[in-house]
């Protein structure tokens, strides 16, 4: 059996050292599909959406609302600044409040203003990348939950686990549309995360403006398969 | 002093497995994808004996389906001794 | 080659591996924490309450196998719908430090051993009793918390005062709630609020008290902040001694004198009766005027006595005593603008507007806390703003069931399950419903828990036994407590879930259950109940609070009170508690609709909870129509006449600045379960002194320069913190009191409010220089 299964890439690592005597970068860059690429200063002041505020996964209505709000330019604009990679080294678990990966300061006097690019999106000159907007902006204690690091450091070894990050796609047939792996809880607004400028390479959706996204996708709420009592 | 990056993959379920055979290497960092059956394989081994006696260690794992190079750096002194 | 090239240049090589990964599998991830890998891939949601602050948020906590593996909010739970802070989502990961305490440990020949847990249990039962023989039965202690589930309190209770009969338990809710609960007793005759959350929902103005809701009850603080929102005229009014989050966010924020509080809401009444928007109806039928004793004293001595005489008065000499407390006159002492206090006024006078006030530690850890409890309830009542939705003086909670167990099992000195000591009607029902002789129930109360370490470090206690609290970090004054400790023929026995500064002086370590780790209930500021089923096994041999209590019980002989076994000694001792509270005034929900339910409020009354208590519209056991109070004589509730008094000590020549303590929104107490979640630790790593920009700049320290705090008591050098997330006035320092590296109660006082024998945090004199 085991001669049977593809041994090339060990054939490949025993001639690596002989064969690869000088060096050798592979820049796999170069073969990565580049989605359409947002440049600074190309930016369309109109690619920022205006998100009705949402609750859980019976307020489907705000979603439609929000579709109507949400500007071309929002619709279609690609995505390349984030990885999911990035996405996901940022959360404990999935699901998990990220920590505000930049500069936040105290500013005395007033409540800081997370919401005035987290609420819409669009391209922030200070970054030079696309604010990510805020799946419910209905909340307005920002820092509650998203805390700043001023360490890298623990007090304690930790042991922590959690279960792996869904994968993407999962669709039950070939080209099927798939389905929703996360929970809908403070995630319900589909366009906030899947749509725009400043989404996930891999999240974002090339069909935002069929809007209803619910007619297709639908949430995975149990694994097993029906069964009569 | 050479510095090699690999995606790793491992035989049919074994991902664990080949995980914890990884992590056990000497001058080996591995990164299991969440959510792949795959790995990455950082190696960064201080002179040229111990990089061959590493590829004969990883030679020897049998949950290891496959090994794809994808960064390879090799300082001048390697070279000088490669030459040879 | 120099390291950070080599670095560079790994980080190239992973680089590069993930970009083809992800070029040849879409979404590939490496993400950052560490996966199991999981037989179904698939995730249980369990429901528990949140095991860190007294808001009492429902969660929903993800297992999968035998791991918590992700938590989100419990969107049934009415606290919080859905909603958590960033300790609560992360609150699991506190399961998983890698110094967990999973084995028993006891001290020989000066070396912490590891022991098999019997063997400690052993030794536990046998000290006690040993103690007892050489010193007398209040030679033994029991220290608790407020992070006590219901069953630990009601076992340490039914062991200490019932069955061996020294009322020597106390809870660290001695520190943080006792205030609250003299203030309920001597205004309404009984504990805990007449209010529930969904008040936010209603009221038009929220005023905090000393209360940087922001940080401490973030859940709460953004309802408000929704609610502000949505209903566009809502208000909310900041009214503290230092800029914090919440002041920040909230409408004005209005900054006082510390100690002050007590003129500004004596002068808030004033205006109230001067401008005559006193609800007569209200006053005349649900209220009487009495007055108390002056002078009072703050404790800072051995044996210190106080008792309270409650003395009636009449409306006309309770006017005639606010005139001392005009707009003006205490704008002097205040340092708050008299047309500020005017304007506080008028908020909580002004009769088309509903009012809800917060508090917490700012009143509560405060030398005349009971006093500054009756003043805020005298606004209420004068204006008849209480007990309707909207309307509500509201005590937040701070820790996760001082309520619950604390509160309403009565794990405090002069406390039983139902009623105090002192009465022989409630000795007779606990030694009833405990199977134990009348007599063996002390009718003396001993120790508050100051008075208890004092009383260690005397050598009156000789046996302790703290479970789930830290006060070798906690107490204050805590130089003393810690060398009382330490000495010779003191046997320290702690129960906790990881090493901290009071597991370094115990005799005996015994390894806990950590909260979904076993069955437990908590009770939240709102009087709900919130059962939680073990959701993960136990950590090594951890063993649940409640069963180390019962263990030792049953080698000392008391298998008669206890006679539980393991597999459902949680319900049952939580059926026979609940035969305390059998009355309307505060029956609880029973246990299969606990376990039901996520949350259930007190009285629980013929299937129905009792949002807002003294209402006829709402609660079952009013006996007229509208209001009554039914905790006091007539149902009235007491208006006192309670005055200024200054602080134990305040800043002078030598020691100018006031020294203020408290929390920070990422940290739990004493972080010692909160600096080993990850995400926590790396947002505050330690700890830091809060210092005004002018003042740092005229003692020339800049951000992050070290700074010494000195004391009479002590002194502590730790970073500043200049224009951080508070800002406390000039003149006054502020110091989070998590970190275990900078004991900042080494530095404050011990002074407390006599009636309530709670210390004062807040408020001491200190000197700050540049270290």
């Amino acid at each position: 059996m085991k001669s049977s299964r593809n041994k090339i890439g060990k054939v490949v690592t025993s001639f690596g050292l002989i064969g690869l005597i000088l060096l050798v970068i592979i820049v796999v860059n170069s073969f990565r599909d580049m989605p359409q690429q947002v440049v600074a200063g190309q930016v369309d002041p109109d690619a920022t959406l205006t998100p009705v505020v949402h609750g859980f996964d019976e307020n489907s209505g705000e979603l439609f609302q929000t579709y109507d709000n949400a500007s071309k330019a929002f619709m279609s604009a690609g995505s390349s600044e984030r990885t999911l990679d990035e996405y996901y080294s940022r959360r404990l678990y999935s699901g998990s409040p990220p920590p505000v990966p930049h500069e936040s300061p105290e500013v005395y006097g007033k409540a800081l203003d997370c919401l005035s690019c987290h609420a819409k999106g669009g391209w922030s000159e200070q970054f030079k990348r696309h604010a990510p907007v805020t799946p419910h902006p209905e909340q307005l204690s920002c820092r509650q939950c998203h805390v700043r690091k001023q360490t890298q450091n623990l007090f304690t070894a930790a042991n922590w686990k959690s279960l792996p990050p869904p994968r993407l796609g999962g669709a039950f047939l070939p080209g099927g549309p798939p389905p929703i792996p996360h929970s809908l809880q403070m995630r319900g607004n589909c366009f906030t995360c899947h749509v725009g400028p400043g989404a996930v390479t891999n999240l974002r959706v090339e069909h935002a403006s069929r809007g209803n996204c619910r007619q297709c996708h639908v949430p995975l709420t149990v694994s097993e398969p029906f069964a009569r009592n | 002093m050479p510095i090699f990056s690999y995606l790793a993959y491992p035989e049919q379920g074994a991902k664990r497995n080949l995980f914890e055979s990884l992590k056990q290497l000497k001058n080996c960092q591995v990164m299991p994808s969440g959510n792949e059956e795959l790995l990455i394989l950082v190696t960064d081994t201080p002179d040229d004996e111990s990089e061959e006696e590493l590829q004969k260690k990883l030679n020897q794992i049998n949950t290891l389906q496959c090994l794809s190079m994808t960064f390879g750096y090799v300082d001048e002194k390697t070279k000088e001794f490669n030459k040879r | 080659m120099g390291i950070s090239r080599r670095i560079f240049i790994k980080t190239a090589a992973i680089n590069s591996a993930v970009a083809a990964a992800t070029s040849l599998m879409p979404g590939a991830s490496f993400g950052a924490w560490d996966n199991i890998e999981s037989p179904s891939g698939k995730i249980v949601w369990k429901k528990t309450p949140c095991r860190f602050c007294g808001t009492g948020c429902g969660l929903l906590v993800g297992v999968s196998g035998t791991r918590a593996v992700a938590v989100k909010g419990d969107p049934n739970c009415s606290v919080n719908k859905g909603l958590c802070c960033v300790k609560g989502y992360h609150s699991i990961m506190a399961l998983y430090g890698k110094d967990r305490l999973t084995k028993a440990k006891v001290r020989k020949n000066g070396q912490m051993v590891e022991v098999p847990v019997s063997e400690a249990l052993d030794l536990v039962a046998e000290k006690i009793k040993s103690t007892i023989d050489k010193h007398g039965k209040d030679s033994v202690a029991m220290y608790g918390s407020g992070q006590w589930t219901i069953p630990d309190g009601y076992a340490a209770s039914k062991l200490f005062k019932g069955c061996i009969g020294t009322n020597n338990v106390e809870a660290n809710a001695r520190l943080c709630m006792a205030s609250a609960v003299t203030g309920f007793i001597t205004t309404f005759g009984l504990d805990e609020p007449m209010g529930c959350y969904e008040d936010m929902d209603h009221a038009d103005v929220f005023i905090t008290w000393g209360n940087n809701m922001a940080e401490m009850h973030p859940v709460l603080f953004s309802r408000m902040l929704v609610n502000r929102n949505r209903r566009k005229d809502v208000q909310i009014i900041d009214f503290a001694t230092r800029n914090t989050r919440a002041s920040q966010a909230s409408d004005k924020s209005i900054l006082f004198k510390p100690q002050t509080d007590l003129a500004v809401a004596n002068s808030i009444c004033y205006e109230i009766i001067k401008n005559d928007w006193v609800n007569w109806d209200f006053v005349n039928k649900n209220t009487a005027f009495y007055q108390g004793k002056t002078n009072i004293g703050y404790g800072t001595e051995d044996h210190f006595k106080f008792k309270d005489e409650a003395q009636k008065s009449s409306f006309e000499n309770y006017k005639k005593f606010l005139e001392d407390y005009t707009p003006e006159k205490v704008e002097k002492i205040s340092g708050v603008p008299a047309q500020d206090i005017k304007y506080l006024a008028a908020l909580y006078g002004d009769p088309t507007k509903k009012v809800t006030s917060f508090w917490c530690m700012g009143m509560n850890q405060h030398t005349r806390g009971t006093w500054i409890n009756n003043l805020v309830y005298n606004i209420h009542l004068l204006t008849g703003k209480i007990s309707t939705p909207g309307n509500s003086p509201f005590s937040l909670t701070g820790q996760p069931s001082a309520c619950g167990t604390v509160r309403e099992v009565g794990t405090l000195t002069h406390k039983l399950p139902y009623g105090v000591v002192m009465k022989e009607k409630a000795r007779r029902k606990a030694a009833e419903i405990w199977n134990v002789p009348y007599e063996n129930i002390d009718p003396k109360p001993t120790y508050h828990t100051v008075e208890m370490f004092r009383a260690l470090d005397r050598g009156d206690i000789r046996f302790m036994w703290i479970q789930v609290t830290n006060p070798m970090v906690t107490m204050p004054n805590l130089n003393r407590y810690q060398a009382g400790a330490e000495k010779d023929d003191r046997f320290i026995v702690v129960s906790d879930v990881y090493p901290t500064p009071t597991t370094d002086i115990a005799d005996v370590i015994l390894p806990a259950a950590m909260w979904i780790e076993r069955e437990g209930f908590y009770g939240n500021s709102e009087r709900r109940t919130q059962h939680f089923e073990q959701i993960v096994p136990a950590t090594g041999e951890a063993v649940c609070d409640t069963w180390q209590i019962v263990e030792v019980a049953k080698r000392m002989g008391f298998e008669k009170q206890f006679p539980w076994n393991q597999e459902n000694y949680i319900e049952e001792i939580y059926n026979e508690y609940t035969k305390f509270h059998d009355n309307p005034k505060h029956r609880m929900a029973p246990y299969d609709v606990l376990k039901k339910r996520s949350g259930v409020q007190w009285p629980f009354v013929d299937g129905k909870e009792t949002k807002w208590r003294f209402n006829s519209t709402y609660d079952p056991a009013t006996t007229r129509e509208g209001i009554d109070f039914y905790g006091k004589p007539e149902g009235r509730a007491w208006i006192w006449q309670r005055p200024y008094e200054p602080a134990a000590e305040s800043p002078d020549d030598e020691y100018p600045f006031w020294l203020n303590t408290g929390r920070v929104l990422e940290h739990w107490h004493t972080g010692s379960m909160t600096r080993r979640v990850s995400v926590l630790h790396k947002a505050v790593p330690k700890s830091y002194v809060e210092v005004n920009p002018d003042d740092a700049a005229a003692l020339g320290i800049a951000n992050g320069e070290n700074v010494k705090i000195s004391s009479r008591r002590g002194s502590m050098v730790m970073p500043a913190d200049v224009n951080g997330r508070g800002r406390p006035p000039r003149g006054m320092v502020f110091v989070p009191f998590f970190d275990e590296s900078f004991l900042i109660n080494q530095v404050t006082l011990d002074a407390f409010c006599p009636i309530s024998k709670q210390p004062d945090y807040k408020k001491c004199a200190v000197r700050v220089e540049k270290a």
